[in-house]
């Protein structure tokens, strides 16, 4: 099924307002599904995986200062971060500057979307982090490099890392990954040319995903009455002048 | 230093006038088109470009319904406008957004359609929103008859005399357009698809070409009906009572949230119009062809005023004393104060009107002195489009938020939202086809689903929550704490350097008039001759004493402003 981006970008809005999230949030979220979907990856379905388990299956991320700089933690051990929160938690720790080198770790229900919002800031604020995460079984690295972003499947000295399918890691340095073997997924060239694709004639999005987030983003009508009706607007039924 | 027509310079002296005056929901709801309004815009590049706009294509029967194809060719691109009109019953005829059924439905078809295309548009413009559209469609409208013109226009027509000058003067249109919807609603094509595209890149450029060749659509269709139904005695409309004819559009509540929705966008009209006015008044040699200028402009302002007949109380009062106004206006030319010769003359009548005039007169002067220097203005157009793309700075700090919002929103933190006026009113989406409306928060239920158009009372949230955080605190970790004013805190930074970026006032107080908002955007389209129904909702006219379509190569192409009724004395002429 067809959409345009700005549909879409307003139905995942109103979707996570529709969940209970603030509006801020779910502008990120919307702008992160936009970003996943003009790539090819299945952004739709990532919202309806976190609105579906945001707030109750998910926990929060707060802030820890050490020796070595700022890093996220999850607030509950051994529960996943929601994404809506740790996303552009993400993002603006890189903005702080004091990630340190080495990075970190952090447990994200849905890794997807935290590399969009990651990639997001880089684009916004021209800079560069790294991110790994697991995807379809695999680890991959989005080098996000200012407005593009290059997905990379990392295999470590010969076998498909077994790493926690929630686990995403961060460094605004370039890693070290000299003992394993990098496959280009999405290069810097083929980024822009589906964004631009994109751009111009729209995103093939998840029909039954839509349906779901179309479904709580009416959740941000107002039912109709009798007064609503006749008094909201501020014109007559009808216009026969 | 600015470049005018005569090659000296400008040295502006003036300063722009400030947000705190400008910015305010009364004066935006007392301004009047200029030429740097949107339809000015498209015609001068029609004019300059050579674009040859026409029909195409006409498949309609006796009554008028079918469809017709009109095209506009540009240096680069074509347009198409594919129309298509079709019997409504009177109990079906709405101007709401919850109408589910019109006259007439459009498109903007990037190109020229074939029959294929055609095929497929047939069985979606009709159903508009419940239709899916492709990224070759730019722009969706649909139009209403207006049942006291449209008829007369006919009948005359076919019994081969010209309709009623008064009426078609006090109506102004043969039909109204109810909605406009681009980038990207429905499945048309997002506007990011053709923002690069020089002839679209202005503000509303597909939307104002759109409404263009509707104003040709309904020309033609009321003389086609005419002709069809007397062909021996039908005669075609006279050419300056076609002219005098534009379109009408019911507007209401959705183009509101959108001046809060794109605060950048506000800012750069905003800062365009202020520019040009500080320029014109900073001019200190007035040359006596201009000041003969502005008096043929006052004249037509006055006529076209004398002209502005409406039904709302309040509006036809602010007429009456725009009509004072101007005559003080024009008295004013005679002193000997006001003449050539007369130090920054501009600035002198500007000045006194400040002191002097109705806010609905000293905004209709200021789009006066515009109109008199449009070599003022030629630069500015290119500045009024913007990048909406917010960015939230993380690594700022409490301390620097809480100053940023003591300066740029001195005005919000003044309000005492403990107070019940001051939250009066909630806006809300209806789940009825998403209609726009305005409720009252403490008679009817919805507030819960809130649109996020309450900046104050945002900002004033955020400030007061600020203050129990330590000021070296970084919004990073603040926003963690506080996940609710993440949006707030990016649109603030977002509007550092927009100093016109926000309304300042409180768009949920009793005070707000959201008829204010509507009228502040429609003046920038080139509307004139508001017509309010209510304080949500009003009727105007676009594109009234335009150029036809081929008259668009004449020099005085741009002359439209205010147009007075053919055959009086203040006539714009072509």
């Amino acid at each position: 099924m067809r959409q345009s981006l700005s549909e879409l970008y307003s139905t995942v809005r109103k979707a996570a307002v529709g969940q209970g999230a603030t509006y801020g949030i779910a502008e990120d979220l919307a702008d992160a599904v936009c970003w996943l979907n003009s790539l090819g990856f299945d952004g739709v379905s990532c919202a309806v995986d976190c609105l579906t388990h945001w707030p109750s299956d998910t926990s929060a991320v707060r802030l820890l200062r050490d020796e070595t700089g700022l890093i996220l933690e999850n607030a509950k051990s051994g529960t996943a971060a929601s994404a809506l929160l740790a996303g552009p938690a993400l993002g603006d720790l890189l903005q702080t500057g004091a990630v340190p080198d080495s990075g970190f770790s952090v447990s994200v229900d849905v890794p997807l979307l935290a590399l969009a919002a990651v990639a997001q800031t880089c684009a916004r604020l021209k800079q560069r982090a790294w991110l790994m995460i697991h995807f379809e079984g695999q680890a991959v690295i989005g080098e996000c490099n200012q407005e593009t972003c290059q997905v990379t499947i990392v295999t470590q000295e010969g076998t498909t890392t077994a790493r926690s399918t929630t686990e995403v890691t961060l460094w605004p340095s370039q890693p070290d990954q000299s003992r394993n073997t990098m496959e280009c997924l999405i290069n810097s060239e083929e980024f822009s040319q589906r964004r631009n694709s994109a751009l111009t004639k729209g995103l093939v999005v998840c029909e039954a995903s839509l349906r779901q987030l179309e479904i709580w983003a009416a959740l941000t009508l107002v039912p109709e009455t009798e007064r609503s009706r006749e008094t909201g607007a501020g014109a007559g039924l009808l216009d026969n002048d | 230093m600015v470049q005018n027509e005569t090659q000296a310079l400008v040295n502006v002296t003036v300063p722009l006038r400030p947000p705190a005056m400008v910015s305010s929901l009364a004066r935006m709801g007392s301004s009047f088109p200029s030429c740097l309004s949107f339809m000015r815009l498209l015609v001068r590049r029609l004019h300059s470009e050579s674009w040859s706009v026409g029909p195409s294509c006409l498949e309609v029967d006796d009554q008028g319904y079918g469809y017709m194809v009109y095209t506009a060719r540009g240096p680069e691109r074509h347009y198409s406008l594919v129309g298509f009109s079709n019997a409504l019953d009177d109990d079906q005829r709405t101007d709401r957004v919850i109408a589910t059924a019109w006259d007439a439905s459009f498109v903007l078809f990037d190109g020229e359609p074939s029959s294929k295309d055609i095929d497929r548009l047939r069985n979606s413009v009709p159903k508009q929103e419940a239709g899916r559209f492709e990224a070759t469609e730019l722009v969706l409208a649909r139009a209403n008859r207006s049942m006291r013109l449209f008829e007369h226009v006919c009948e005359s027509l076919s019994n081969g005399r010209q309709p009623d000058t008064k009426l078609v003067s006090e109506i102004g249109y043969l039909m109204r357009t109810t909605a406009v919807y681009g980038n990207g609603k429905f499945g048309v094509a997002d506007r990011s698809r053709i923002e690069t595209r020089a002839e679209l890149a202005g503000p509303f450029q597909a939307e104002m070409l759109t409404l263009y060749m509707i104003r040709m659509f309904t020309t033609d269709l009321v003389e086609h009906i005419a002709r069809r139904r007397s062909p021996d005695r039908y005669v075609p409309l006279d050419r300056s009572l076609k002219r005098h004819l534009g379109i009408g559009n019911a507007t209401g509540l959705g183009m509101a949230p959108f001046l809060v929705t794109h605060p950048r966008l506000l800012n750069n009209w905003l800062m365009a119009k202020e520019t040009a006015l500080a320029r014109v008044r900073s001019i200190t040699n007035v040359t006596p062809d201009k000041l003969e200028r502005l008096h043929e402009l006052l004249r037509r302002a006055r006529q076209h005023v004398g002209e502005w007949s409406v039904d709302d109380k309040r509006q036809s009062e602010r007429i009456d004393q725009l009509v004072a106004d101007l005559k003080k206006v024009a008295s004013w030319l005679g002193e000997e104060a006001f003449q050539v010769g007369s130090d920054t003359l501009w600035n002198l009548i500007y000045e006194k009107s400040a002191q002097s005039l109705s806010l609905e007169g000293q905004e209709l002067l200021v789009s006066l002195l515009i109109e008199t220097h449009p070599e003022c203005c030629q630069d500015l157009v290119q500045k009024m489009a913007a990048d909406e793309t917010h960015k939230l700075d993380a690594s700022d700090t409490v301390e620097q938020m809480t100053q940023r919002l003591e300066i740029q929103y001195d005005w919000a933190l003044d309000i005492d939202f403990g107070s019940k006026s001051q939250t009066h009113y909630f806006w809300y989406v209806s789940e009825n086809k998403l209609e726009p409306r305005f409720g009252r928060r403490y008679e009817e239920a919805g507030a819960g689903c809130e649109m996020p158009l309450a900046i104050a009372r945002d900002v004033n949230s955020l400030y007061q929550d600020l203050q129990s955080c330590s000021p070296n605190q970084q919004l990073a970790e603040f926003l963690l704490m506080y996940p609710q004013h993440r949006h707030i805190v990016r649109r603030v930074q977002s509007l550092d350097g927009y100093p016109y970026g926000e309304i300042r006032g409180n768009l949920i107080g009793t005070e707000c008039l959201p008829l204010d908002m509507l009228r502040f955007k429609l003046a920038f389209f080139g509307a004139a001759k508001f017509d309010p129904k209510s304080d949500l909702w009003t009727r105007i006219t676009l594109y009234q004493g335009a150029p036809l379509y081929d008259e668009l190569g004449k020099a005085d192409s741009d002359d439209w402003w205010l147009p007075v009724s053919p055959g009086s004395t203040g006539c714009v002429s072509h």
